[in-house]
């Protein structure tokens, strides 16, 4: 059984980061470093990263390890439950060469890791479909009797928490942070829901198209059956639950109405008793009005 | 923005200058003008370091550095990173031990490829918004003693309740240094945080903040979406901000009660004072509404299957 990869974003424009960084100051085009985060069972969830140096002399590449151990040391200082789950490349695929720096790295942080290729160099082309990430699980296969290592390439899932996702939409979007305008936040919260469901739909028609052309009854059978096996909440338990949650926010918006509607007559009868008070000064008991 | 030399590329901001640097570190404009810097640019990835960092911190406050550079009346941020400091649910404190970290993480990066300078530290307020508490005034103040040096604050958890990034960069004024013409933002605190937010306002002023990405970010970031586009269809605001919402709304009734008391027991007062109370209720019923539009829209969109 493999193992389950989840990449945060961070880790993504981490990576991202140290090549364009790298790129710009030393011209030069792959850049390597750790992955960290947590383990559960056979769950990896990478939440950070941190560079590697190392030094290329003609096919053998060697790792600087005080370094490495040192900014080990350093990341779990603030989050003590990350590891070392993997390592990165910004090469376009591993070589052979790259078994060696796995070897060299699964022995200095005394772990099984994972291999991950970012490949930066060709983002350009407009071909893409996916984010240009491979991840591989090393695997020992027998060649002619002698073990040797092997990349298996695995699947991985992007794992977003609440505010990343949101930073990472203001950045996708390039919004100024500080804009204070109540409504200009609704709306842009409802066009994020909005590009997401024309995605949704984008992929739906795709779907639909692929089943219009299919005339393989087999096929059509098992999907059928599968969509029968969707979840659709329609029981009355989540029903009278999302009903209280609809009621909930209209009071909440009642409740601020009210208020504004208290904000508005207090100011009204703020400048009548300031009218009242100019015109009647001195003149029988004062008439004050309070809320 | 008046940056030295225009950005025509998107990457020519990754290309570190050390001379460049040096030079205005010697000009050291920000000594006459106490009101020298105006912007700060915020790389994505210092962003997202800085968020997740003040997630994990869950309701504790958390503490950490800014890396990056300045340009005119300008901070870049170029990176962060997050220091191993206690913070209580009130507020961070550095220690010597966190000093002694910050240098040798510091140090490291350079030789991982990492030039830039310390400019600033953030940390978080997890709940109650962005903005200074007389402790950070004071911290930031001695801070600018090693000027340029910036001050930015994030906030996770009303980062989620509003679907924005909730997020203030700060600098302090000197000692004895009145802004010539001052106007407190409004912005909604918590009762209990009331009296800290209100009475250092007048010490600081805050920058405008934008982000930047390089090309391949941008990229990145394209593709992206491509894969979470679920989760933005799946989130639940407010399921996530059940027990936030409650408390705003009961700050609500906190502050409308104060404002029934000052009413009945004395007849002096202030001009309209459920003005703030309103902006405080819009603010909450919003962030509400758009937690259940997202509700309502996927009710209808996958309930509804004929």
């Amino acid at each position: 059984m493999s193992v389950d990869v989840k990449v945060h974003p961070l880790v993504i424009i981490a990576i991202s980061d140290h090549y364009t960084r790298t790129k710009a100051n030393q011209g030069k085009q792959t850049v390597m470093g750790c992955l960290m985060g947590t383990q559960s069972a056979r769950t990896l969830e990478i939440m950070t990263s941190f560079e590697i140096v190392y030094e290329r002399s003609g096919d053998t590449v060697t790792v600087n390890p005080a370094l490495l151990k040192a900014r080990e040391e350093q990341m779990k200082g603030v989050f003590p439950d990350y590891d070392i789950l993997g390592w990165y490349t910004t090469a376009p695929a591993l070589t052979p060469s790259d078994t060696k720096i796995h070897r060299d790295l699964c022995e200095l942080v005394e772990n099984q890791l994972i291999a991950m290729t970012v490949d930066c160099q060709d983002i350009d082309k407009k071909d893409h479909k996916d984010l240009p990430i491979s991840v591989f699980e090393p695997e020992a296969v027998i060649v002619d009797g002698n073990p040797l290592l092997a990349f298996r390439s695995i699947a991985y899932r992007v794992e977003t928490l609440e505010p990343e996702r949101i930073s990472v939409d203001a950045v996708a979007r390039m919004a100024t942070a500080g804009d204070d305008s109540v409504s200009s936040q609704l709306t842009a919260h409802l066009h994020s829901m909005r590009s997401a469901i024309l995605m949704l739909n984008s992929r739906v028609t795709m779907i639909l198209n692929y089943l219009q052309q299919t005339v393989d009854g087999l096929i059509l059978r098992a999907i059928a059956s599968l969509c029968h096996r969707l979840p659709v909440m329609n029981t009355p338990t989540f029903e009278s639950d999302y009903l209280r949650e609809y009621n909930d926010g209209i009071l909440v918006t009642f409740l601020t109405a009210l208020t504004n509607g208290l904000e508005v007559s207090n100011g009204l009868v703020d400048k009548f008793n300031l009218a009242q008070e100019k015109r009647g000064r001195g003149a029988g008991p004062q008439m004050a009005m309070f809320m | 923005m008046a940056a030295p030399g225009k950005q025509v590329d998107l990457d020519a901001v990754y290309v570190h200058d050390r001379a460049e640097m040096q030079r205005i570190r010697a000009l050291h404009p920000w000594r006459q003008d106490p009101h020298h810097f105006k912007y700060v640019k915020v790389s994505a990835l210092a962003l997202l370091k800085m968020v997740m960092h003040a997630c994990s911190g869950g309701r504790l406050e958390v503490m950490g550095i800014l890396q990056g550079r300045v340009t005119a009346n300008t901070f870049i941020i170029m990176d962060s990173f997050a220091l191993p400091v206690e913070g209580t649910e009130t507020r961070v404190n550095a220690g010597d031990q966190a000093n002694a970290y910050m240098a040798q993480y510091h140090e490291m990066s350079h030789s991982l490829g990492r030039p830039e300078d310390v400019v600033g530290w953030y940390h978080s307020h997890p709940g109650y918004g962005c903005w200074m508490s007389g402790i950070d005034v004071r911290t930031q103040t001695l801070n600018q003693m090693l000027d340029p040096y910036l001050a930015i604050v994030v906030d996770p958890v009303r980062t989620i309740s509003s679907g924005r990034v909730e997020i203030g960069a700060f600098r302090c004024y000197p000692e004895g240094y009145k802004p010539p013409e001052f106007v407190q933002e409004y912005q909604s605190v918590p009762t209990h945080k009331m009296e800290d937010f209100g009475a250092h306002a007048d010490r600081y002023y805050k920058l405008e903040t934008t982000f930047f990405k390089s090309s391949t970010d941008n990229r990145m970031l394209d593709l992206l979406w491509n894969k979470y586009w679920v989760n933005t269809l799946s989130s639940s605001p407010l399921m996530a901000n059940r027990d936030y919402f409650s408390q705003q709304v009961e700050d609500v009734a906190a502050k409308l009660d104060g404002i029934d008391l000052q009413a009945r027991f004395t007849s002096k007062r202030e001009y309209n004072p459920f003005k703030d109370v309103k902006k405080d209720g819009s603010k909450s019923a919003m962030e509400h509404l758009s937690g259940l539009m997202n509700q309502v829209m996927k009710h209808s969109l996958f309930n509804f299957a004929s």
